[in-house]
Parts: structure tokens; sequence; C-alpha cells
């Protein structure tokens, strides 16, 4: 176990916007940053409470982004809507597996697990829990980084959307679940943006 | 009551993600220096100013590119069709899928865009030794950038919609697609220098 020493407990502010340390007698005032003259904050302000509008928020949206058609396909054979999971259904079911789970990975399983990861974390921090730091920093890092990746969906119904609109043979048009889905990714990212995982080590320095 | 200023004080560092205070000590190239506590990444001596420098304006280069030359062209029975990322942008917004649309244009166009122009708006004079002019609001405005710039996401879309639609149709590989591939590379080079040494480099070339 590091015994390392928070900044916050010897009075020192680090600059969020060009990451220069202060110290400061008053460590909870807002001060001004004597190289870029950002304001500074020794925590994100309303972290918890943020992260939870941003959660519950996509949440929500996440329902009707499985439930509603992403595209409408109009061909000779008939007009069909497909949801997301048929897509995936329709990847496995014409042998292309690879994409189907891509596509699941990306779209249903991602965003899943950035809504879970961080209930869980924010969670633990609102209940100032002191139970495996160094996992949930890590799993924050993770939330962090896997954020874009859901944005994939998006991109390839706008790409088939705009390739196949000049066929005859096929019209495709996008549908309201791709933008409930656009909505989820945005607002998963928000909440990971608005999360301070520096409240995590917080519980166990006041403990 | 007087409010008290804070002061400076440019040997520590605070790591963003657990508040763990460190004495700075630079570490040699290629190297990064991991927090201790939490494992953050604190800081890095990667690429040098004028490489980057270069590496940015390269980018915009490969960015012009992507959007000018189609990315995919689809030929079934004679009939063809070709798609640029604008091209889909303004298709996903005239079929109504308006949010589509302003998420693609941002995250692939409008973001990466400004990451490359201020990235090397701020590179170009520093590796000149000259202080770039509103440095401290550029620089906070890249941060604010980073995170939203999901070109590589769009890549792996772009090699998805291909697979996808081959089995419809025969698809081309335009020069679109290899200017994509080369804009990932080139905004992931830029987007990884180091934040610390952008800033005390700023400070190193004031008059």
């Amino acid at each position: 176990m590091t015994t390392a020493i928070s900044a916050s407990s010897r009075n020192v502010i680090r600059c969020h916007a060009c990451g220069m340390t202060h110290a400061s007698p008053e460590p909870d005032e807002t001060g001004y940053c004597t190289r870029c003259d950002a304001r500074m904050h020794a925590r994100k302000r309303n972290s918890v409470t943020q992260t939870w509008a941003f959660l519950v928020a996509a949440i929500i949206l996440y329902v009707p982004a499985m439930a509603l058609p992403v595209m409408h396909s109009n061909s000779l054979m008939g007009s069909e809507d497909d949801t997301i999971l048929q897509g995936i259904a329709y990847f496995w079911n014409s042998g292309s597996w690879d994409l189907a789970i891509l596509i699941f990975i990306a779209s249903v399983l991602v965003p899943l697990l950035k809504i879970s990861s961080l209930t869980l974390l924010n969670c633990t921090v609102q209940r100032r829990m002191t139970w495996a730091n160094r996992q949930r920093a890590s799993l924050y890092r993770i939330v962090e980084f896997i954020g874009p990746w859901s944005m994939l969906d998006v991109f390839v119904v706008a790409l088939t959307v705009s390739l196949v609109r000049f066929h005859s043979l096929a019209e495709i048009s996008p549908r309201a679940g791709i933008m409930a889905f656009g909505s989820v990714v945005v607002l998963t990212m928000f909440a990971s943006m608005s999360f301070d995982p520096r409240l995590i080590w917080d519980a166990t320095e006041t403990s | 009551m007087a409010e008290r200023e804070p002061y400076s004080d440019s040997g520590m560092i605070v790591c963003h993600d657990c508040d763990a205070l460190y004495s700075f000590q630079p570490v040699e190239r290629g190297y990064v220096a991991r927090c201790d506590r939490c494992g953050a990444i604190l800081y890095r001596h990667g690429l040098g100013l004028s490489t980057s420098a270069a590496l940015a304006i390269t980018g915009l280069v490969a960015l012009a590119l992507a959007n000018v030359y189609p990315i995919i062209g689809m030929n079934n029975a004679g009939l063809t069709s070709e798609c640029t990322l604008w091209g889909a942008v303004l298709v996903c917004w005239q079929a109504g899928s308006w949010m589509t649309a302003v998420l693609a244009s941002v995250t692939v166009l409008l973001m990466p865009v400004l990451e490359l122009a201020l990235s090397a708006w701020i590179l170009v004079p520093l590796s000149m030794d000259r202080l770039p002019p509103a440095f401290p609001e550029i620089a906070r405005l890249l941060q604010f950038i980073r995170p939203w710039t999901m070109v590589h996401v769009f890549l792996l879309g772009i090699l998805i919609t291909i697979i996808k639609l081959s089995s419809m149709a025969s698809i081309v590989v335009g020069p679109g697609l290899w200017s994509f591939a080369a804009l990932t590379l080139l905004t992931t080079a830029v987007g990884s220098f180091d934040q610390n040494e952008l800033w005390s480099r700023s400070e190193g070339c004031r008059q």
C-alpha cells in the first residue's frame, strides 16, 4: 500500500486547464490560475449530482434506442424497419458472425457497461466507500477510453444510408432509433466527464 | 475579508485522477510518468515540438483530402454511387435524422479540424521559440476539444460498412479512405503531445 499524499490535504490545487500546481491557504475558495487564468476548483462542482442526472437520462433513452428502428429499407422485396438488435441478428444469420459480434459489442454491450460502471462508481463515491480504490480508478479510465466507440453504429448508419441513396434497387433511410442511440452515447460521455475520480480517494483520506 | 492570491509552484505535480502530490522529475524520451497510487499517466516525453507541428499541418492536408475524395464507391449493375463524409451528413439531414448529421459532422469534421488547426497554431510558433497569440485560451480550448474527435471510430465504421455492403454490390475503395486512415494516425500523434511541456515551453519564450 503506497502512502501517497493527497494535494488537498496540503492545501494544493491543480489547475484543470493547464496542470499548474498552486498552493492556496483556502483550497475550497476559487482562485484564478496564475499561468492560464482559469478558475480553479479543488473538485468538480456537484460531480455526484450531475453524473446521476446524465446517467438517468442515458438509461431512459437507452430503451427507445434499442426498441425503435434505426433504419428503414425500401426495396423491391418490400419495406422493413430494422432495430439495432434486428441488424445484429441479420448479420449473424447471413453468416457475418464477426460483424454481428462487433456491432453487438459496440452498440449494446459498451453503452450498458459504461452506464453500469459509472453507476457503480458514482454510488460507491456517494457512500464514501473505501473499497477497491485502484480497481475503481482503472475502471474509470476504461470507461473514459471506450467512450467514443459506441458512436460506431451512428457512423455505419450514416454511411450506409448515403451510399444506397442513389440506387433504384433499394432505398435506406435513418429512423428515430439512431437519434436516441446517439443521445445515449453523448449522455454517457457527459456523465463520464462530470464524474470526479479524485472523490474515490477522498473517502480513504477522510476515513 | 482580504483575498489571498494563490501562488504557483512548478516543481510539483498533482495527479489529475487521484490528487496525489509528487515532485516533478523529467522523464527520458519515449517514457511516461505514472501515478504511484492510481496508475494514471501524469506526463510523458513523446514526440518533439517541431515533429508534432509538422504532423499537425500534414493532418490538415489529410483532412482536406479525406473530405474531397470519395471514401467508398458502390457499383451494382452499372449504377454507381459514391460517398464522402459531407455527402453522408447532408443525406442524413435531408432524411430527417438531424442528430446523426450533427453528431457525424461535429465529431469527424469540426472537432478534428479545430484540433489540428489549433494544434498547428500553437506548435508552429512554439517550435520557433515564439509565443503563439492567445495561447492560454487556445490551449484550454484544445483540451476541451480532444475527447470529441472520433476519427478512429469513423474509420472502423467505414470498414464495417464496406463489409456490410459488399454482399449487395461491388465496393470500390476511394482515396478518401486512405486519407482517413492517415488522418487517424496523425490526430493520435498530435493529440498525445504533453500538456505540461506545452506550457513550460510557452513560459520559456515569453518576452
